[in-house]
């Protein structure tokens, strides 16, 4: 018997294109009003795939070799059957990981999951704040912050690992300090980004609330961790006649079903395999067109191939792909972030 | 006294790929991976067993004689039940 760490797993299962996680994004729907959200639509009414749905895809999934599952949005609290559906997830055989603003959970639902804990492996909450007043300059949803700060005292006391996850923009970077004292106190896992994308739909407003580097800078986070989930890899491997398993998983080991149905490469990519209503999921993973040209790709495709950043700024083809409609040219948000800590490498002409 | 039946642990996500065990123990959320003889082991003690019921379908089904497939399955037992992978049910 050989224990394997998770890295080691996903060099063995890469080249067989073998899925270990999936994201669901079981509704588009929310009740907040995030100014930097990348759905758009969140009104969006019809079409979501059902609970008598996913009861059909569950087993497929496991079938196919996956292991983890993370519910996302919109926010999934909002999906009419959503209580059927984590009745289905909590009694399925997946580690189960869950993505909220919080504000919908209640007691019931909490003690429900609690139930079950050992299959939830973390809940990730968004906070935007450790005051009303900035969290919800982002959230533009008026007692959004009360209710995000009971759900997560509610999670922990049921023993649940919360996960606080806080995006920095222009509004709320003043209160980094605070927010990471209220989850330090809290004994929470917290964790901050600032990458703000466009949105699906091309819409581009929210980019105006992305940090200037002089803000950036002042971050509490130590930036030069930016890499560190790098999954250690030998430097050939990164080659550009190399495929991309050892850069990006889409497709390979990871993968996203949008709350129709529609198998995406990942969360950002809207290049849909197929819809899982109509065909299995193992086979359509297995078979797509889309996804076996993805795992085709070769590194020197790509622009970031020739910087001399790569691959230690870990850049995301599924940004490129928001950014540009095209995922071979450099994410810039990236690119920007990268140069002021690393400074400005000279691009490899080759 | 009888012999001790071990059995799975509940905490286990299990998958079989191109015929190996790959576990996941979602308490520490380690993986583990289990091949051949492993497998046909893990097989086993879907319905929980002994390690002497054990050893002696390893004998039958693997060319090896009573005594190797024995000290064979009581390694792996010892393994398993260290990375709390298996647990003891009760005695037969």
């Amino acid at each position: 018997m050989i224990q394997l760490p998770r890295h080691d797993l996903h060099k063995k299962l890469v080249g067989r294109a073998n899925p270990m996680r999936i994201q669901l994004e079981i509704t588009r729907r929310c009740n907040l009003d995030c100014v930097h959200c990348i759905q758009g639509g969140c009104s969006e009414i019809g079409g979501e795939m059902t609970a008598a749905d996913y009861e059909r895809l569950l087993p497929r999934m496991s079938a196919a070799g996956v292991f983890s599952v993370s519910l996302t949005g919109g926010e999934f609290l909002c999906h009419p059957e959503i209580h059927d559906i984590l009745d289905l997830l909590l009694r399925s055989d997946f580690w189960l990981a869950l993505q909220t603003n919080g504000t919908l959970l209640d007691q019931d639902t909490v003690d429900f999951m609690a139930k079950r804990r050992e299959k939830i492996r973390a809940v990730a909450v968004s906070l935007y704040g450790a005051t009303a007043q900035a969290h919800e300059s982002v959230t533009r949803s008026p007692g959004s912050f009360e209710k995000t700060i009971r759900a997560i005292d509610m999670l922990s006391e049921a023993g649940f690992r919360v996960e606080v996850i806080s995006l920095l923009m222009t509004m709320n970077q003043e209160e980094a300090p605070q927010i990471q004292e209220l989850c330090r106190k809290r004994g929470l896992f917290h964790q901050f980004n600032s990458i703000i994308a466009p949105r699906k739909d091309g819409e581009t407003s929210s980019l105006e609330c992305r940090l200037p580097e002089e803000l950036l800078k002042k971050l509490p986070r130590p930036w030069e961790t930016f890499t560190e989930n790098f999954i250690p890899h030998e430097p050939d491997d990164f080659a550009p006649d190399k495929t991309l398993d050892a850069w990006c998983t889409m497709a390979r080991t990871s993968g996203y079903i949008d709350s129709r149905g529609n198998l995406l490469p990942c969360s950002i990519m809207d290049l849909p395999a197929g819809n899982v209503k109509d065909r299995p999921f193992d086979e359509l993973w297995r078979d797509s067109a889309v996804f076996n040209a993805l795992r085709k790709l070769k590194i020197g495709q790509f622009e970031c191939s020739r910087c001399g950043h790569f691959p230690t700024c870990r850049p995301c083809p599924g940004l490129a792909f928001l950014e540009h409609g095209n995922m071979f040219e450099s994410p810039k948000e990236i690119c920007r972030i990268i140069e002021l800590f690393l400074g400005d490498k000279e691009v490899i002409q080759t | 006294m009888g012999e001790i039946i071990f059995k799975k642990s509940g905490s286990l996500i299990e998958r079989r790929i191109d015929g190996e065990a790959i576990l996941l123990d979602i308490k520490s959320g380690v993986y583990y991976d289990l091949k051949d003889v492993g497998v046909f082991i893990w097989e086993i003690l879907s319905g929980g067993s002994t390690a002497g019921k054990i050893a002696a379908a390893v004998a039958e089904s693997f060319d090896v004689d009573a005594e190797t497939a024995l000290a064979d399955t009581l390694e792996l037992l010892k393994d398993l039940e260290s990375e709390g992978l298996i647990v003891r049910d009760a005695e037969s």
